[in-house]
């Protein structure tokens, strides 16, 4: 068990997911979100017990690319556009946010041990982390008040989703998934030109200047 | 492939080649031509697709990655007519446009390939038998639509795209989980290798899908997708994204992608009805959430200032209704497809009225708003009609879907969801009417000025009015076709010998 590479790619995912929970500077949180992606598009080369198909290998490569290089420059260039750093007002505290990663930690793989094994699901243990790792990114979004933050929780929230995708025995057609690729990809682009824009009508890019519209 | 499958085709190279074109004129009225020219064309070709799938039935291509059948070539028509309607709208709306913004080159060429753009991504939407395939399209829409809102720039159109970008994309991030469930459940069925995730191979074997993962895939898919259609409690981005956008963009959005987004959703009901042997869990859901989004709607609606975020409530309303329909089961499918029609016509004439209203006035404030029949005779006529007719006034195609909708409530015994219908409609009824004769009737304000405007706008806005108005006295054929794409939402097919002719 201790060599099976899925687990340690597993408790290396949840540590920097939790850790993402914790920081409060936009830089690492950057960063760590490049390594998360990087470590969740390695585990279709394990997954699959070395039957490496064309397929499998273009995705994981792209994947690893997008969401290891292409995105994590994306945000960085809108950081350069922007000059706050630092998550300084958060809706919930660092401490607080580190309690519930756990609290969310234990809930998933709780969930996950109740999946009956019926499902064709090849390891309880992916449809746990994807759990986890969809539901941290939720939290980052709505806890976080910076823009990039909350771009950055839904990114992890995608990395999630991307996960229980992975798990599936069944293979999906290549064009579908390169077309989530690249949703995520201009999504994340979007995003980043919306907080330049908000940077530069608020001078700011928390997001708690954005409240003129409600009711 | 069929012969006639070609012309599946056409739309899409139009759509493309109108986009690229768009994307390369530096002129802004030279750009609002093509747009016109595209949306006709493809407003054209979709009626002929229309009829081939009235005669021959599901026309497929591309390897059955493709399809139209009577659901998606009904959404397929009101979507290329509601882009007509918007692109020749705006060519009056935005030649007399005070703001500049629009002007330069740079912005004409990003708002062209945007909306044509867009009209391209919707039709990809109706045609996709893929279900993964129809999931990137929705999330593409949203990217395309979220640039939109901003073709006016200013603190409330950043702040209403970044709620609109967020919500709807963590919303469809839900519906792609959705989608993934129902793959899992496919994977014990027959024929699932070479068909996988098609909605057509799905529902020509819902009985061998899983029911309760169907069941748990389709919550996730009502909440994903009804993010972006605009069902309460989910909708709290959608009167902030509608009331900063250009009147064309406002019309389409409420018109026809609110309608895409509840179109992904409906084409995920049979398979999880059909998969559970038709007892109605997931029917129910959207009754829910349907009530939920009319006591939104009967909440919001009498105390809306804003014109604009007036007719948003009304848009979640309206959404709210079609929900119920199709919840109520039976022939409240049909009743969903009317008040589809229905409302996507008179909001867009709606939304196009509040435009001209807003010109007249200055202001979209409703209570600075008065005599709009005497100031600008066409807007506060189409005003005042739009608003009747968005009332369920009879005899509007809204007022016969909203009656089918209460006649199917009590046939399949749902008492207190009737009750329940009725007091809010009530509400909102002359919660509406209230604003309508407030805005319209009475005299006008110094400060306004008359507007002119062009034939072509008046014809245009008229008819769409008068189509509201007396389009269930058209024809059979259309009727049969409405009730087709309800036998669809209803079984996943068309069933002849079902009870409701």
């Amino acid at each position: 068990m201790t060599t099976n590479p899925i687990n340690t790619l597993i408790v290396l995912s949840v540590i920097i997911t939790l850790f993402m929970l914790t920081t409060s500077r936009i830089l690492v949180l950057v960063r760590s979100a490049a390594i998360l992606g990087v470590l969740l598009g390695l585990f279709p080369f394990f997954i699959h017990h070395g039957a490496f198909s064309i397929h499998t290998i273009v995705l994981s490569s792209l994947g690893i690319i997008v969401k290891g290089v292409v995105i994590p420059m994306l945000l960085f260039r809108a950081i350069r556009s922007a000059t706050n750093f630092r998550e300084t007002r958060p809706h919930v505290g660092f401490s607080l946010s580190i309690v519930c990663g756990i609290l969310i930690t234990l809930i998933s793989f709780g969930i996950g041990s109740k999946i009956p094994p019926s499902l064709f699901l090849p390891s309880e243990t992916m449809i746990s982390l994807s759990i986890c790792i969809t539901m941290c990114g939720l939290f980052l979004i709505m806890a976080r008040s910076t823009a990039l933050a909350q771009v950055i929780g839904y990114l992890v929230l995608e990395n999630g989703i991307f996960t229980f995708g992975v798990s599936l025995p069944t293979t999906q057609s290549l064009l579908v998934e390169l077309g989530i690729l690249l949703d995520l990809l201009v999504g994340v682009f979007v995003m980043g030109i919306v907080i330049h824009q908000i940077h530069r009508e608020f001078d700011s890019i928390s997001t708690d200047a954005l409240e003129a519209l409600r009711e | 492939m069929k012969p006639e499958s070609l012309i599946v085709f056409l739309p899409l190279i139009v759509c493309i080649v109108s986009t690229g074109l768009a994307v390369l004129v530096p002129k802004f009225s030279t750009m609002l031509r093509i747009s016109i020219v595209n949306a006709f064309i493809v407003f054209a070709s979709s009626l002929v697709l229309a009829f081939l799938v009235a005669v021959h039935g599901r026309l497929s291509c591309f390897g059955n990655q493709l399809f139209l059948d009577h659901l998606s070539a009904l959404h397929l028509v009101l979507v290329t007519l509601i882009f007509l309607v918007g692109s020749v709208y705006g060519l009056w709306y935005y030649s007399s446009s005070e703001q500049n913004d629009l002007k330069s080159a740079r912005a004409s060429r990003r708002y062209g390939g945007l909306w044509n753009g867009f009209l391209l991504l919707l039709i990809l939407v109706l045609y996709a038998n893929n279900l993964g395939f129809l999931w990137v399209m929705v999330e593409a829409t949203t990217l395309v639509s979220a640039l939109l809102i901003l073709t006016h720039q200013s603190a409330a159109s950043i702040e209403a795209m970044w709620k609109y970008l967020l919500i709807c994309s963590v919303g469809i991030a839900f519906a792609f989980a959705g989608t993934l469930l129902v793959s899992i459940a496919q994977s014990a069925s027959p024929a699932a290798s070479q068909s996988h995730l098609l909605w057509t191979s799905l529902a020509d074997n819902a009985g061998f899908l899983d029911p309760n993962i169907m069941l748990v895939a389709f919550i996730f898919v009502l909440v994903g997708y009804g993010t972006k259609a605009g069902i309460a409690p989910m909708h709290t981005w959608l009167p902030d994204a509608h009331s900063q956008t250009p009147t064309p963009v406002s019309a389409v959005f409420s018109g026809v992608m609110l309608n895409c987004a509840l179109y992904a959703i409906i084409r995920f009901l049979p398979l999880c009805e059909a998969s559970s042997g038709f007892v109605g869990k997931g029917r129910k859901l959207m009754l829910a959430l349907g009530l939920v989004s009319m006591v939104i709607g009967a909440i919001f609606i009498p105390t809306q200032k804003n014109l604009k975020r007036f007719f948003a409530y009304c848009s979640i309303e309206h959404i709210g209704i079609m929900c119920i329909g199709i919840g109520s089961g039976g022939i409240g499918a049909v009743a969903a497809m009317l008040h589809t029609i229905g409302h996507a016509l008179s909001k867009s004439a709606g939304f196009c009225a509040t435009g001209i209203l807003a010109k007249a006035f200055g202001t979209l404030d409703a209570s600075e708003i008065s005599g709009a029949l005497k100031r600008s005779p066409v807007g506060g006529f189409l005003f005042f009609a739009s608003i009747l007719l968005l009332c369920g006034a009879a005899p509007g195609l809204l007022f016969f879907s909203e009656f089918l909708t209460c006649y199917s409530l009590f046939e399949n015994e749902h008492y207190s969801a009737l009750g329940l219908f009725l007091i809010t409609a009530l509400i909102i009824f002359f919660g509406m009417l209230w604003r309508g004769i407030e805005v319209t009737f009475g005299s006008p304000s110094p400060k306004s000025i008359a507007v002119a405007l062009p034939w072509f706008v008046i014809v245009t806005l008229c008819s769409l009015v008068v189509f509201a108005g007396f389009g269930i006295f058209v024809s059979k054929p259309f009727y049969h076709f409405v009730v087709d794409a309800g036998k669809i939402i209803e079984h996943g097919m068309i069933i002849t010998s079902m009870r409701f002719q």
